[in-house]
Parts: structure tokens; C-alpha cells; sequence
């Protein structure tokens, strides 16, 4: 091998290793950033934890943070965070997965043209909008035709039902279209007429994706905070699931709300509020990978 | 939108089954109060004596409203609503009613005489330590200024150097103040920050209203030049922040401009606070 050659490959070696030591700092940015995460939401929130007690903490019914001594009980948020997801899944998930068998299916080209973009446009308005729009609309709306003071959990499960909307459609939509054409074909050569062989063929077979869709949706209610914390009243009193026509405080609207004010163990109580949020989060996310095992899919 | 009106229509099938535990209350009132750590709340308790112990006892059925202008926009939304809000912000805003207290309406005068009970002075400050820069100085000057204490009395609220300020002069300056805290200050500052501009047009004011609590931590942690507080600052704030009263601002208490009460004491905006009454025909 020649000089020449030799200094050519070692830039070439050079060159790829360069290359894969990019490549690898990228495909780890996000397990780094999910781990960065973990061990600051563990170092700052689990002492406090410890200190308020867990089960004090957890189970607590009280939160009062500037009073002496302060409270920290955090059952209320629990509970209502979990009131609005459930309520969200209520009003989104059929909504969604009906718009997007109708979108992949019956819909007709020039309808299609103008309702994928509007679910686009859907996904893309900031919460706050979302958020002032529940507070003039949906609130005088619940109040005025329903009951309560507008701010309550059904309020916010509206609102969040809207919210979870694109997130449900699109990726049901993609999941339905995803199935081969041969299964569509063959229930209608069964005999099936076009309703049946969709709704009984085409979408148990996009199952897995329709899931997807909706963890995905919830993972997006839990975590939603702007737009909830705008009209769900924020009281931090513990409600049983018939009250819905009452405020509640999700825990993300907890930490929002009172964080900016929060020192010294105020400050560490919300954050072990996200300690507790974090795993909501991923408890969802394993139950999902469960469920996906489980299935076969 | 038919998505929409489908959610919608869901909800309204929903309620009806649920009209028989729900109760459509006619005359129930609605309280909406700030969040714990807002400056506005913590002078409002105060003052109106909904404290026990020390403890801010405010009604737990209370709607939190995240902010001034959320406050004030939910109880313009809500015939039966109650809150309160800086007089400041209130006055200016034709969506709400303010309410005289025990005969009282919450003018310059009647805050300078001490008939109107509510009301507390609006607070800047800056790390005793680290000081002013030479431009947050300068701004700090224009506020204390004939000029900035004119602008203060334009706008709904009581100066607190009425007569004799010093007039101020632009010395030709350029760069960046931050100032963050209280959203009620909020206002006041835009309007204090836009009439400086307009005598130095290099200098930005960055002016973020995240709350009384959000802006001394600021300070502290060496994030903004500048404080606001709508409240008195505490002994433990003290130590480390030099505060400085630019204006006396009442709190008004707040209603939906459709509501027929009138006036209130000072007893029954205490009553309602405290959730110890609970309709309009109770305090009517």
C-alpha cells in the first residue's frame, strides 16, 4: 500500500468514526434526556417525599403549602387528574376513532381535502387557545345548559376530549390505512357490505395502532396543563367521581399554578407532584407495552 | 365543527342524566379567588380577615383562577360570580363591575384618605446585594420621576410621592431591564415602561408578570434586575431584597356587570370569602 493510499484511508476511518460518534450522541440524546430527567425528579422530589411521609403524601387529603405547618397531601390531584384523563378518553376516543375510520374510508376526496387539514390545524393551536376558548364557550356553556359553576371536571374533559382529538384521529387514521387491502376485499367478496367488512374487518385488524392512538391521547390528557388549569376551578378538595359538575385540580396544574410562588419544601412537595406524575406516565406506557405483548400485536 | 357539536351534544345527553345529583342552583354564588403565593390573595385575606391563626382560610369550594387577567375574565364570564382583582386592572376593565365596600368605591382619594379599607401598596424591589445596574437605576428614577408619578395617577391608581417629585431627564442609555412578579403590578409597569421607552428608545424592558412570589425568587436567583410585589414583603424576603413603594393600589372586589347587588360590607365580602355564605339572597 502506498503512502498516498494509506493517508486516504485513514481519513476515510476518520471520517466514519466521526460520523458514528454523531450518529450515537443523537441516538442517545433522548434516552440521556429521559434519564437527566429521572435522577432530577428523584434527587429533588423523593426527599421531600420522605419527609412529608409517602403516605401522608399520597394519601393525604389536605393541600394547604403556606400554612404552619403547611400540609402537603396530594390524593385530590391524583384523583383529579385521573377524573379529567378518563373523562377526555369518554368524549375523544369514540370521536376520534369513528372520524378516522370515516376519514380512511367513506369519506369522499373532496371532503377529505378540506378535513385532514383542519384535524392538522386541530393539533396545532396552542393550549392556551384552547384553554380561553373553554373559559368563554365551554364554561358559560356547562353552567348555563348543565349545571355547577362552569368550572368543573366535565368542563375540562370536554375540552380535553377536543384536545386529544387530532392526536386520536391521525394516528387511528394511518393505522386503518395501514391494513392490507386483501382483508378489506375479502370480507366484501364474503358477502360483507362495505360497513360491516370495515367496521368488523378493517378495524379489529388495525387494533394495535387504534391503542397506540389512544395511550398516546392519554399520555396527552395527563400531561395536559395550560387549557386545564384555565377551566377546571383548581380546588384541591377531594372529589368522589359523581361530583363532575365540580372543580378539581390535575397534578400538572398543581405544580404550574403554585411553583412560580414555591420555596424551600413548598418547592420540593410539587416537585414529588411530578415525581407522582412521572409515574402516571410511565405506568401508562408499561401497561401499554403489556397490553401490546399480551395481544401478540 | 361537527366533531365539535357531536362532543357537545354528548355533553348535553350527559347532563341531562346528570341534572338530578348536579343542581342547577339559581342564585348560588360563585367565589373566585387568586393562587396561594399571589400577592393580591395574601393582602386580600389580610385585610378582610379571612385568616385564622395565620392561615389563609379562604373557601376551599373557591375556583382558582391562575392570574389577573384569568381572574378577571371568569368572573365576566359568570352572572353569579365573585373575585377580586387590583383596582387598577378593575377600573380599566368595562367586562366587570367594581363594588363600593361598606359605601365606599375604591377611588384615589378614598385609598388616600383610608375610607377604602382594601388596599395595599405595590412594591418594587432589588437584590440588596448586587444593587441596580446604571440602567435599572435609571429606570427606577423615572418611576420615582414628576413624569412616571404622573403616569401612576393616569391610570387608576394612587402615586405614592403625590407632589414634589423631581423631574427626570434621559441620559441616552441603551440595554436590557428584566423585571418580573406580580401580575397586578403588571399593568402599571407596561404603562411605566412604554413612557420611558418613549424618552430612551434603546433601553427594553422585559417585564414578565409570573407572580408577587415568581419575581423575588427571580431577584434572588439573579434572574431579573427588578421585583414586583403587590403585597408587603416578609422578614425572611427582607434580608435579602431593598423594596421600594411606587404606588398604592386598592383590591376591588369584583362582580359580572348583570349582578343586581350594589355594594357590600366589608363583614359580607368576608362571609362570602369564607364560604359561609353561599347565596346572593344571603348578602342582598
Amino acid at each position: 500500500m502506498g503512502r498516498r493510499t494509506l493517508v486516504a484511508w485513514k481519513k476515510v476511518c476518520n471520517r466514519e468514526f466521526v460520523a458514528k460518534v454523531i450518529f450515537i450522541v443523537s441516538a442517545s440524546a433522548a434516552v440521556l434526556a429521559v434519564g437527566l430527567i429521572c435522577v432530577f425528579l428523584l434527587v429533588q422530589g423523593l426527599p421531600a417525599m420522605w419527609d412529608i411521609g409517602i403516605v401522608s403524601f399520597l394519601t393525604g387529603t389536605d393541600w394547604r403549602p403556606t400554612w404552619t405547618p403547611p400540609l402537603f397531601g396530594i390524593l385530590p390531584m391524583i384523583l383529579g387528574s385521573l377524573y379529567v384523563t378518563v373523562g377526555a378518553v369518554f368524549f375523544g376516543v369514540p370521536v376520534g376513532i369513528f372520524a378516522a375510520v370515516f376519514m380512511a374510508r367513506f369519506c369522499p376526496p373532496y371532503l377529505y381535502k378540506v378535513l385532514k387539514p383542519a384535524v392538522n390545524l386541530l393539533a396545532g393551536i396552542p393550549s392556551v387557545v384552547y384553554g380561553y376558548f373553554g373559559m368563554v364557550v365551554l364554561v358559560p356553556f356547562v353552567r348555563g345548559h348543565i349545571g355547577g359553576n362552569g368550572n368543573s371536571i366535565l368542563t375540562a374533559s370536554i375540552l380535553l376530549g377536543m384536545m386529544i382529538l387530532p392526536t386520536i384521529i391521525t394516528i387511528s387514521e394511518s393505522a386503518i390505512r395501514a391494513v392490507p387491502e386483501e382483508i378489506y376485499e375479502g370480507a366484501v367478496a364474503l358477502g360483507a357490505s362495505h360497513e360491516r367488512a370495515v367496521f368488523f374487518t378493517v378495524l379489529p385488524a388495525a387494533k394495535s395502532g387504534v391503542f397506540a392512538a389512544v395511550i398516546l391521547g392519554i399520555g396527552r390528557a395527563v400531561g395536559e396543563t395550560m387549557a386545564v388549569r384555565m377551566v377546571a376551578g383548581n380546588q384541591a378538595v377531594l372529589r368522589m367521581p359523581h361530583e363532575i359538575l365540580s372543580g378539581t385540580r390535575t397534578l400538572t396544574a398543581n405544580v404550574v399554578i403554585e411553583l412560580g410562588y414555591a420555596a424551600d419544601e413548598h418547592r420540593q412537595a410539587l416537585i414529588a407532584t411530578g415525581v407522582v406524575l412521572f409515574v402516571f406516565i410511565m405506568g401508562i406506557n408499561i401497561a401499554f407495552s403489556m397490553l401490546k405483548k399480551k395481544d401478540g400485536l | 365543527m361537527r366533531r365539535i357539536l357531536t362532543v357537545l351534544a354528548a355533553a348535553v345527553v350527559l347532563g341531562a342524566a346528570l341534572a338530578g345529583c348536579g343542581g342547577s342552583d339559581g342564585g348560588a354564588i360563585t367565589v373566585f379567588t387568586r393562587e396561594d403565593g399571589s400577592g393580591t390573595r395574601s393582602a386580600f385575606v389580610e385585610i378582610v380577615g379571612i385568616v385564622e391563626n395565620g392561615n389563609d382560610n379562604i373557601y376551599r369550594e373557591a375556583v382558582v383562577t391562575p392570574g389577573t387577567s384569568v381572574m378577571m375574565t371568569n368572573v365576566a364570564e359568570n352572572p353569579l360570580g365573585i373575585g377580586y382583582a387590583s383596582t387598577g386592572v378593575a377600573l380599566g376593565d368595562g367586562r366587570v363591575k367594581v363594588l363600593p365596600i361598606d359605601g365606599v368605591f375604591p377611588t384615589a382619594e378614598n385609598m388616600l384618605n383610608g375610607t377604602y379599607a382594601i388596599q395595599r401598596p405595590f412594591i418594587i424591589a432589588y437584590g440588596s446585594q448586587a444593587g441596580l445596574t446604571v440602567l435599572a437605576r435609571d429606570f427606577v428614577d423615572f418611576i420615582f420621576s414628576a413624569q412616571g408619578q404622573a403616569v401612576v395617577a393616569g391610570r387608576n391608581y394612587v402615586p405614592f410621592v403625590p407632589t414634589g417629585a423631581p423631574e427626570y431627564t434621559a441620559g441616552g442609555l441603551s440595554g436590557t431591564v428584566v423585571v418580573n412578579g406580580s401580575s397586578s403590578v403588571y399593568d402599571l409597569m407596561g404603562y411605566l415602561s412604554a413612557a420611558y421607552r418613549e424618552l430612551n428608545p434603546n433601553v427594553r424592558i422585559d417585564i414578565h408578570g409570573a407572580g408577587t412570589g415568581h419575581g423575588i425568587n427571580a431577584v434572588r436567583d439573579g434572574l431579573a434586575d427588578i421585583a414586583m410585589s403587590s403585597r408587603d414583603l416578609r422578614d425572611s424576603e427582607l434580608t435579602f431584597l431593598t423594596p421600594m413603594v411606587i404606588a398604592i393600589d386598592g383590591i376591588a372586589v369584583i362582580v359580572h356587570p348583570d349582578n343586581g347587588v350594589t355594594g357590600l360590607t366589608l363583614d359580607a365580602v368576608r362571609d362570602v370569602f369564607l364560604g359561609e355564605v353561599k347565596e346572593w339572597d344571603g348578602v342582598r
